[in-house]
């Protein structure tokens, strides 16, 4: 049977990680575009960390982290009488960090490309940064924020490792496809795991075929529709 | 008035510039590429961070604890490369300057009436009744100005690059700036995109009673546009003070530099305009000079005619039947040449103001011309630059 609490669960993980990080990695692109600090090779080098670290890496330490011996689990355990490991709020805390460099990287490169000339032209005709960021980054950079938010939903839909690790395979809380597809191979149950597995594979096909059609767009297009 | 006595680490060397701008007419910072130039500019604007102070209009812009934010100081700068806001239309770049500087405007309207009240209440300040020739820095006047009417709902990537320098022009007046700084208005253009830009700059400083700091590294520039200039040598100001006289003390150590430079500048008013064979009539005392004119001037504008000494014909009779339309009476006030020169320099006085020629020796001893004597000087009226505004004005 076609796991539909699976499939809402995932999609429901790829959506907040997308929404949250959103949020958060758009101050962090924009520091990281526009710093001359000496941190920022650093930085940049954190952010990166989940694109090349195996995800049992990441997850390993995460489950550290999270579990309830420590103190950030512990909190959150004293606050809400749950757990972050094997819960879904702590997917979407292992999702934000593992997808971040999806998120950050596409933004800090279109933000990038804005240019120094277009925010000093904006600053000399009396602009505040935040009317700067609304009325020129953002437009100027709307091809960037769509394929970051489209590359992180993608990315988080596909994750599997740090899942595994973080989350377990708990349905209805934890099982994401992913696992769900694991789970089914593993029970010899081939005919179910085809099914998610190339509703996985169109999906990542269109999705970056999505992705690559807005690149070859010029800005000037997206952005006059935008 | 600016005054700016700045520091800062630089890539190639430290910059220490001090100087001063007048509240009037146009300013050049002059000096070769990579001296430092448009790094003070940017000091100015607030883009690159200084140690020492700048004040404006006695309005402290930088010292060691103030640093006023870029968007906050009234200046309109104009890039090297215009940038125009690809995502708006024309009239939506020149609407987004005018929200953005709302704020500043507002506070300098505040001040304004503030100084006011304050001196109503001293009764020590005479009114200023202003430049009835000035145009105030409304929207209308502003698109007028710049032929824009046309354009408004034009694509910015539509626009040719002397469009482009329009927008730009118009859209950092519209912020109603009280000093205007250019960062090498003309330097990049072909000839053709600089005889488009010429009259909107020249119009600019004619029209609009706005201080204005170029940048240049063009002795051509400098000597068509500028009033006054500070000469920028790594990254210090060597020199500043009168444009022609500062050039002028430039030649003498660089006697290269004279081929570029005109020798005399005479300083007239516009006084009628010939539609029909488009010359402008530039009253000196009691004789004038046509000069070639696409537009017409307005009756009284200062204007400045550069003249190479080149350009200049000597006669010691009236001419007549002869193409140039302008000849002028003088009398020689020096005669400048040794006698083992092919040349020789002739300094006359106009109307009171100095000109130079320089002639064969052939020719001076051939017209046997001498100090104190009147003379006819033939001046080619093509070579004639009318200059904006005047340092005398």
């Amino acid at each position: 049977m076609i796991e539909v609490s699976a499939i809402l669960i995932t999609l429901q993980l790829a959506l907040i990680t997308t929404l949250v990080l959103l949020v958060i990695a758009t101050p962090l692109a924009w520091w990281l575009a526009t710093t001359r600090s000496a941190l920022k090779p650093a930085i940049e080098a954190i952010t990166a960390l989940p694109l090349v670290m195996p995800p049992t890496v990441i997850g390993f330490y995460l489950l550290l982290l999270l579990s309830p011996n420590q103190p950030l689990g512990s909190f959150w355990v004293q606050m809400t009488g749950e757990t972050l490991t094997f819960s879904f709020t702590g997917l979407v805390l292992a999702s934000l960090i593992y997808s971040l460099p999806f998120m950050v990287q596409p933004l800090t490169a279109a933000f990038t490309q804005i240019g120094a000339l277009a925010l000093e032209t904006a600053a000399s005709l009396g602009a505040h940064p935040v009317h700067i960021f609304w009325s020129i980054v953002v437009p100027l950079s709307a091809r960037g924020f769509v394929t970051a938010s489209v590359l992180t939903f993608a990315h988080t839909i596909g994750e599997f490792g740090i899942v595994l690790m973080v989350g377990g395979n708990i349905p209805g809380e934890t099982r994401v496809v992913s696992i769900a597809i694991y789970e089914q191979v593993e029970t010899l149950n081939y005919a179910d795991a085809h099914v998610l597995s190339a509703s996985l594979l169109i999906f990542a096909f269109v999705v970056l075929a999505l992705v690559y059609t807005l690149n070859k767009q010029s800005p000037l297009r997206l952005t006059a529709n935008a | 008035m600016l005054e700016f006595d700045i520091q800062a680490e630089l890539e190639a060397f430290q910059l220490a510039a001090k100087g001063q701008i007048a509240s009037v007419g146009v300013t050049a910072l002059f000096g070769v590429s990579g001296s430092g130039k448009t790094s003070i500019l940017r000091a100015i604007a607030g883009f690159l961070p200084v140690r020492g102070t700048i004040r404006f209009n006695g309005v402290t812009w930088a010292d060691g604890t103030t640093h006023l934010v870029p968007q906050k100081r009234p200046v309109g700068f104009l890039f090297q490369d215009d940038y125009l806001f690809p995502h708006w239309d024309v009239a939506g770049n020149l609407a987004f300057a005018e929200n953005a500087s709302r704020p500043r405007r507002a506070a300098i309207a505040n001040g304004d009436k503030r100084d006011l009240q304050i001196d109503k209440a001293d009764c020590i300040v005479e009114p200023n009744l202003g430049d009835g020739a000035t145009k105030s820095l409304d929207r209308h006047t502003i698109i007028e100005a710049f032929d824009l009417n046309g354009l408004m709902s034009r694509r910015v990537q539509a626009l040719s690059g002397g469009e482009r320098r329009r927008v730009a022009f118009a859209r950092t007046l519209l912020t109603q700036p009280k000093l205007l700084l250019l960062d090498e208005p003309l330097t990049g253009l072909d000839t053709l995109r600089r005889l488009e830009i010429m009259p909107y700059i020249e119009r600019l400083t004619r029209d609009f009673d706005l201080p204005i700091l170029l940048v240049s590294h063009s002795l051509d520039e400098v000597s068509r546009l500028a009033d006054s200039m500070l000469l920028v040598e790594q990254g210090r100001i060597t020199e500043q003070g009168e444009a022609q006289h500062v050039l002028r003390n430039m030649a003498k150590r660089q006697p290269m530099l004279l081929d570029s430079l005109p020798a005399s500048v005479l300083v007239g008013y516009a006084h009628a305009f010939d539609a029909v064979y488009q010359l402008v009539q530039i009253k000196l005392g009691q004789q004038s000079l046509w000069l070639p004119s696409s537009e017409s001037v307005p009756q009284g504008t200062a204007m400045r005619v550069a003249i190479h000494d080149r350009d200049v014909i000597i006669a010691a009779t009236k001419p007549d039947r002869i193409s140039s339309r302008n000849v002028l009476r003088g009398q020689i006030t020096a005669i400048e040449g040794t006698d083992v020169q092919p040349t020789a320099t002739v300094h006359l006085s106009v109307e009171g103001q100095a000109l130079a020629a320089t002639i064969t020796r052939a020719a001076l001893d051939d017209l046997d011309l001498r100090q104190n004597q009147i003379v006819y000087v033939v001046i080619k009226s093509t070579r004639c630059e009318p200059l904006a505004r005047a340092g005398a004005s």
